[in-house]
């Protein structure tokens, strides 16, 4: 299922790919534009979705936080709220984080389960270009909804990193994970997944070699709580440094242990465990 | 008659004298508008000028400016200061060499009008182009007399190949025959030689060209009996005998000059009627008259600044003349000017940076350019109000578009001379590399057409700790900085004035806007308190008097916003909520808080969450 989807989005690369000439149809998007017509978003929608169409109007499903205007392109913060908890009867699969116009339009597919809880997710990317900002959950009755947010900023991908390269790459796979104090049983509970890593997006140029700097990313996360998956997320270049999640999950009743995985493009594997309490 | 009714009723619309000339100003002005270009006989020069790109060109055996130079940017800085001097109607056209290949970049073209673009292809060619190792010159050469003969058809075109004649794989004492195509003598031109007479060991690059230390003897294919190969001098009697086989002349590039005598030939000039523009003539005489009219009602233009601007009008600047800015002298050849207090965009074209000069004995250096191309004219106005000498640097102080878009418009200050020396910090190259594009972006997007740049360059000296230029008299001590407002913060001082330049390492009035590391600034700020300083230019508001005290007000807000940050670390709060609960405070004792603030708390966010 993961594998299948992330091949898709290997394709949905490899079709923006082809798009990255046309700048100059993206270079003046506007926020009164018509969300539906972007050229990107098509692309994606094809590729991701087989052509199927989100119900725009997912107020009773999912809401996006965005800035309108970014005040640091390399630091958007966004938000996904899901508008239930997760049941049996109701809940969300999968939620994308689509951002159009940037060089890799999907940055992220969230997998959620029963045990996350909440499909809640918060996290922070670059944003290249203006641009659409698109989170699509799909419930479990394979019904997409999508919530749509325009945010002003530029430049976020290719944004130098901010630390110096030297103490990037000594820090590299870092994780802090931590888990907010557990309320009444079967509530969910926040977490919080750090990650050192300088997440290159391979389109910084370093003036010395003239060179690019090769892409080098987290691309995969996986957090189980007693050997039970509650979130897992592929991830692109399009996250900003350090990647930061914060989730939520349902702990077991009689406490137990947090495991973060964190598979990078070069295939470096993290990994991190945290045992907690549960609730008194 | 009918005249004399004109000048008649003309005498009536403007009794006073003084308007009377004003008016013949502006008829000469009008017809200068109208006036067509006058066809005049010029002797013209069509040329390709190839330059050799193989390795050995690498090695740094020129001296320019003061500082060693590579044979090939030597070969490229001398046709560059010369291309001026061509005679309108003449055409140029570009190559390069390498392997036993002499391909054409970029065809013959009228030099006048696309002086920009030659010169901007031409700061292009460099080693990275070269397809191969090899470098099979006779045969170069050869490629080359086919290029210009095939250019332009029927027309007579010169070639200039420029080279330090060394083979490789070596010659050793043979003659290739010339091309069954070619006869000796049927194309003119010209070998020039480059390079040292001592042989010197050549820089190796990889497929890539990164440098990747030297050529070692047993890496090239050495002559039998003699294994020096891997070490390059000019070889001037190969050149020599080169050029009497197929009838070309030849001449040494012993100083950045001696291209001159080589492009213009007689015997390449063609003598063609181009058509020549004289109402810079028209312009000039407009001027005068207006001038010498002005001169006794004390307008306060002084017979300097006259001069200053008719010898402007004869160069041609006047085209782009800009209203100069006003200007504070903060000591005697130090001057400030004022940005305005706003965010960077189309309002004040940009102008929203302090820039500052400093005036030797020799030359200018500017400190930060401004926001635009307008800024940076303005601004270059005000600095030709004051002196004539030549600007020989412009200095970066970091990397934001707000001090640095108008850089470009200074390339020509010192136009027919070769422009300024752009400098910076050492990392502003990569930091400018990556953001640039959207920089340029962003003016094309929100500035009025007239104020967009259509490049920034990178900084031709990199500053990695200390350098100090000198101007002539007076000395500028820079120092680059870890990361802290920025990873590119440079400060300038002048020695003689002891006033220093902070770039945005401070600000005054306007509120600190954090693109860097907040510890490393608090670091940097502390650090920059033990500088002996008279007074200090912030990038933003007014000049520091109070030195090192006027720093306090900066370090607070980032001693605030580290607290403020650190609280909301603690209490749990995530990123959006803590630009939530900090952001819409308005710091007390600042503008433009709204525009910067959340930026700030974002920034301090991202950082902080790591350091505790």
């Amino acid at each position: 299922m993961i594998r299948r989807l992330f091949m898709s989005r290997r394709r949905v690369l490899a079709l923006s790919g082809a798009s990255l000439t046309g700048t100059a149809a993206r270079a003046q998007l506007k926020s009164g534009d018509d969300p539906e017509a972007s050229p990107r978003w098509q692309q994606v929608r094809a590729g991701l979705f087989k052509g199927r169409t989100p119900n725009s109007n997912a107020g009773e499903v999912i809401a996006l936080e965005a800035p309108a205007r970014a005040e640091d392109a390399a630091i958007v913060p966004i938000v996904i709220r899901a508008r239930f908890e997760q049941r049996p009867e109701r809940y969300i699969k999968q939620v994308h984080l689509i951002i159009d116009n940037n060089p890799s339009p999907v940055a992220a597919i969230f997998t959620y389960t029963l045990d996350s809880g909440r499909a809640d997710i918060e996290t922070r990317v670059r944003i290249d270009e203006y641009t659409f900002v698109r989170a699509i959950a799909e419930t479990n009755d394979g019904r997409l909804y999508m919530a749509t947010r325009f945010v002003k900023a530029a430049g976020g991908c290719s944004a130098p990193p901010g630390k110096d390269a030297l103490a990037a790459r000594a820090t590299l796979g870092q994780m802090r994970l931590r888990v907010q104090e557990a309320g009444a049983p079967g509530t969910p509970v926040l977490a919080q997944l750090m990650i050192s890593h300088p997440n290159d997006s391979g389109l910084v140029m370093d003036q010395l070699s003239r060179q690019y700097t090769p892409p080098h990313f987290v691309r995969r996360i996986d957090v189980s709580v007693g050997g039970r998956q509650v979130l897992s997320a592929d991830l692109d270049f399009s996250i900003s440094e350090n990647p930061n999640l914060r989730f939520y999950f349902v702990p077991r009743d009689d406490g137990g242990t947090m495991e973060a995985v964190v598979v990078d493009s070069n295939e470096l594997r993290f990994q991190q465990t945290l045992a907690y309490r549960a609730s008194p | 008659m009918k005249g004399r009714a004109v000048l008649a009723r003309l005498r009536r619309l403007t009794p006073h004298p003084l308007a009377r000339w004003l008016w013949c100003a502006f008829g000469l002005l009008l017809l200068a508008l109208v006036m067509p270009r006058v066809p005049l006989p010029r002797d013209t020069v069509n040329q390709i000028v190839v330059f050799d790109i193989t390795q050995s060109m690498d090695v740094p055996d020129h001296e320019l400016d003061g500082q060693s130079v590579s044979r090939l940017r030597f070969a490229r800085e001398s046709v560059r200061r010369a291309l001026p001097a061509l005679p309108c109607g003449s055409k140029v056209g570009w190559a390069v060499f390498a392997e036993y290949r002499t391909l054409l970049l970029m065809a013959p073209i009228e030099v006048c009008e696309n002086h920009a673009d030659l010169v901007a292809a031409l700061d292009r060619i460099d080693g990275s182009m070269r397809w191969s190792n090899a470098s099979e010159i006779t045969k170069g050469v050869f490629w080359a007399m086919r290029a210009a003969r095939d250019a332009v058809p029927g027309g007579r075109v010169q070639v200039v190949f420029i080279t330090d004649g060394h083979e490789a794989p070596p010659l050793d004492g043979r003659t290739l025959p010339l091309f069954d195509d070619l006869r000796p003598g049927e194309q003119l031109g010209w070998l020039v030689g480059v390079g040292g007479d001592t042989p010197q060991p050549i820089p190796h690059a990889d497929k890539f060209g990164r440098p990747i230390g030297l050529w070692r003897a047993d890496e090239v294919v050495q002559s039998p009996g003699n294994s020096s190969e891997h070490l390059s001098a000019l070889h001037e009697a190969h050149l020599e005998a080169l050029a009497r086989r197929v009838g070309f002349g030849y001449a040494r590039l012993r100083s950045i000059e001696s291209i001159g005598p080589v492009l213009h030939d007689p015997r390449a000039a063609q003598r063609v009627m181009v058509p020549t523009d004289l109402s810079p003539l028209l312009v000039a005489a407009a001027l005068l008259l207006v001038v010498i009219n002005f001169m006794p009602v004390r307008l306060r233009v002084s017979g300097r600044a006259t001069a200053l601007a008719l010898a402007a009008l004869f160069t041609g600047t006047t085209a782009r003349a800009a209203e100069a800015v006003a200007a504070q002298r903060l000591a005697p050849g130090v001057y400030h000017v004022a940005g305005h207090l706003a965010p960077w965009g189309a309002q004040f074209a940009g102008h929203v940076a302090n820039s500052g000069f400093v005036v030797g004995e020799r030359c200018i250096a500017v400190i930060d350019a401004g926001g635009s191309p307008t800024a940076a004219r303005a601004l270059l106005a005000t600095i030709r109000s004051v002196s004539a000498l030549p600007v020989c640097y412009v200095i970066a102080t970091h990397v934001h578009p707000d001090h640095l878009m108008g850089n470009d418009a200074l390339a020509d200050a010192n136009a027919p001379r070769a422009g300024p020396q752009v400098v910076g910090h050492a990392r502003l190259s990569a930091s400018l590399a990556a953001r640039a594009p959207y920089y340029l972006r962003a003016m094309q997007r929100d500035f009025a057409s007239a104020d967009v740049a259509a490049r920034v360059t990178a900084p031709g000296i990199a500053v990695p700790d200390r350098l100090e230029l000198d101007l002539g008299g007076r000395t500028l001590a820079l120092r680059a900085w870890p990361t802290a407002h920025t990873d590119s913060d440079l400060t300038v001082l002048d020695r003689t004035s002891d006033t220093l330049w902070l770039g945005d390492l401070a600000f005054v009035g306007h509120l600190p806007v954090l693109d860097g590391k907040l510890l490393g600034w608090r670091t940097v700020l502390r650090e920059l308190r033990t500088v002996p300083a008279a007074r200090a230019v912030p990038g933003h508001g007014p000049v520091i008097t109070d030195w090192p005290a006027g720093l306090d007000p900066t370090d607070a807000y980032l001693a605030g916003l580290e607290r403020d940050v650190r609280r909301a670390l603690r209490d749990g709060l995530s990123l959006s909520e803590t630009v939530a609960r900090l952001g819409d405070a308005s710091p007390e004792g600042w503008l433009l808080t709204q525009e910067f603030h959340r930026r700030n708390v974002t920034a301090a966010y991202a950082e902080l969450e790591w350091a505790r």
